[in-house]
């Protein structure tokens, strides 16, 4: 049992006024004391203020400002590399970003949605889950915990071809193909830590698409990635927990 | 029309992290730092807590003699590219690596092209990388950048865009350091509105860049909602075509009856063609 576990808290900003949004959402996670680390695309307006605001709120984050490159998919691989880059060991880390996915008719109920995980009885529940049962990997909410379509050997997906190809070429080998849609999710840090030390997660996001990619009409690097964050964990023979 | 320099006091990576900078050892805030990346790569870690943390903006520079080993530029470039993208590096405006070479004949040695590469690889289109002669008294301009070696007795340079200035002492501590600053500070003091109007500029120009690319991300948005939503709707018409549709038509009316006995529709309704909206 981990009597005082440390959470690194990665969080993409791409939106220009997120910045109330990001101060409401990590006040109840305050209290773990967790490193903070945020990313702000280089395209949003107003980014220096809300850094400096966001160090208001928060004086121990550190913050880095990188290109829309992989959406928020390739600001998080950023992130890792910061992370590993400090040497901090987190024993879970939360992935967050301001999403909107403004594109989508369910957008406004997407992110209240995908947030269940940062209320505070479902941080507390999480954070016991993790310690009571060394099998689970990931947690997140339920709703979004989805099934990759994969029939007669093959994924059927929009993605199927580009998934096929990155399993093989990292070696990843997940027992079900159920990932998080959305990629925000609490994760046991060390299957993800000893990923990105063997591929560096800068080089993984060099892979990615520029720019709000979508994957409706044709597959994506990006959205592979998507699935491929829940896969390192769950190759692992780590389950994925619905709350 | 000359405008003042716009310094950046360089000061070594091993002297920031030899002294623990957090607790107010540097000068002022307003100071701007280069600071030159002289350290091995075990201490990586503590220089990116160090510049992540700091409140100076700040530049890094790369001295030539140890970037010029492909391996170790290698390992760098992901840890380069991490302090180029911290908050206070973001105050210089743009992406500006100097590298400093002990003799003019180092100054091919480092290879720029693959660092340039490596950050066109994580999204950076532009990083100026002006070459100096480290140890060179004489004003160097290259582009609109300038290194300048400066002594308490030098006339200060007068040039567009950022300065570069060195102390350059050899075994230079933090007290040393700070002390150059204190004494070139009283210098340019009378001139540092035209570094913050050269820096603001940049700021400004790329803010508005920044807003009529959001409002076309916008506009973007809203033709991509539309197409998205008429995907989802065919697609949700297609499942209904496919799944209720194809039905016999016995089958369907029989459906009909059965949700008059369970009270779902009226009896009459099933001889009128009139659409009753449901009530909710």
């Amino acid at each position: 049992m981990i009597k005082n576990p440390l959470i690194a808290i990665l969080y993409h900003i791409f939106y220009e006024d997120s910045y109330d949004l990001a101060c409401r959402e990590l006040q109840p996670l305050l209290i773990y004391q967790p490193v903070i680390l945020f990313n702000i695309c280089v395209d949003t307006p107003g980014k220096r203020e809300m850094a400096n605001y966001l160090k208001q709120a928060f004086p121990t984050c550190l913050i880095i400002f990188t290109s829309n490159r992989g959406k928020d998919i390739g600001a998080k691989l950023a992130l890792f590399q910061l992370l590993l880059q400090l040497e901090i060991v987190p024993n879970y880390i939360l992935l967050l970003h301001d999403k909107k996915s403004l594109q989508a008719l369910k957008s406004a109920t997407w992110k209240n949605d995908l947030l269940k995980i940062i209320t505070p009885g479902a941080i507390e529940s999480s954070l016991q889950s993790f310690q009571q049962d060394k099998s689970c990997g990931l947690i997140a909410t339920k709703e979004y915990i989805i099934q990759e379509p994969f029939e007669h050997s093959a994924f059927t997906g929009m993605n199927g071809v580009l998934l096929t190809g990155l399993l093989q070429s990292y070696n990843i080998n997940p027992v079900s193909y159920a990932f998080v849609a959305g990629t925000m999710f609490w994760a046991r840090a060390a299957p993800l830590l000893l990923f990105f030390k063997q591929f560096n997660p800068l080089e993984v996001r060099k892979h990615l698409e520029n720019d709000n990619v979508i994957d409706n009409f044709a597959g994506t690097v990006t959205h592979s990635w998507e699935r491929l964050l829940s896969w390192i964990i769950t190759s692992e023979k780590l389950y994925i927990k619905g709350i | 029309m000359e405008i003042a320099f716009a310094p950046y006091y360089t000061i070594n990576g091993s002297v920031l992290l030899d002294h623990d900078i957090q607790s107010n050892t540097l000068p002022d805030k307003s100071v701007k730092l280069n600071v030159v990346l002289d350290i091995p790569k075990e201490r990586a870690a503590s220089l990116t807590a160090t510049l992540g943390s700091l409140e100076n903006a700040y530049i890094v520079s790369l001295p030539a003699a140890i970037f010029s080993d492909e391996t170790v530029l290698q390992e760098y470039l992901p840890v380069l590219y991490i302090l180029a993208s911290f908050d206070a590096f973001s105050f210089a405006g743009e992406i500006v690596i100097p590298v400093l070479c002990a003799q003019t004949s180092e100054q091919q040695a480092v290879n720029t092209e693959e660092i340039k590469k490596y950050f066109l690889g994580q999204g950076v289109k532009i990083v100026y990388m002006p070459l100096f002669n480290q140890h060179e008294m004489r004003l160097q301009q290259v582009g609109s950048f300038t290194y300048y070696v400066q002594d308490d007795n030098s006339s200060r340079p007068k040039t567009a865009g950022f300065t570069i200035i060195t102390p350059v002492l050899p075994g230079m501590n933090l007290s040393t350091f700070n002390n150059h600053i204190s004494r070139a500070q009283t210098t340019i003091a009378t001139t540092a509105s035209f570094h913050e109007n050269y820096i603001e500029r940049i700021i400004f120009d790329e803010e508005i860049k920044n807003w009529e690319k959001r409002s076309l991300l916008y506009r973007d948005f809203l033709a991509l909602s539309k197409s998205v939503q008429e995907k989802e709707y065919y697609e949700v018409l297609n499942w209904y075509h496919k799944e209720y549709e194809a039905l016999p038509l016995w089958y369907k009316r029989f459906g009909h009856i059965i949700k008059v006995m369970m009270g779902k529709r009226s009896f009459k309704s099933l001889f009128t063609n009139k659409f009753k909206k449901p009530t909710r």
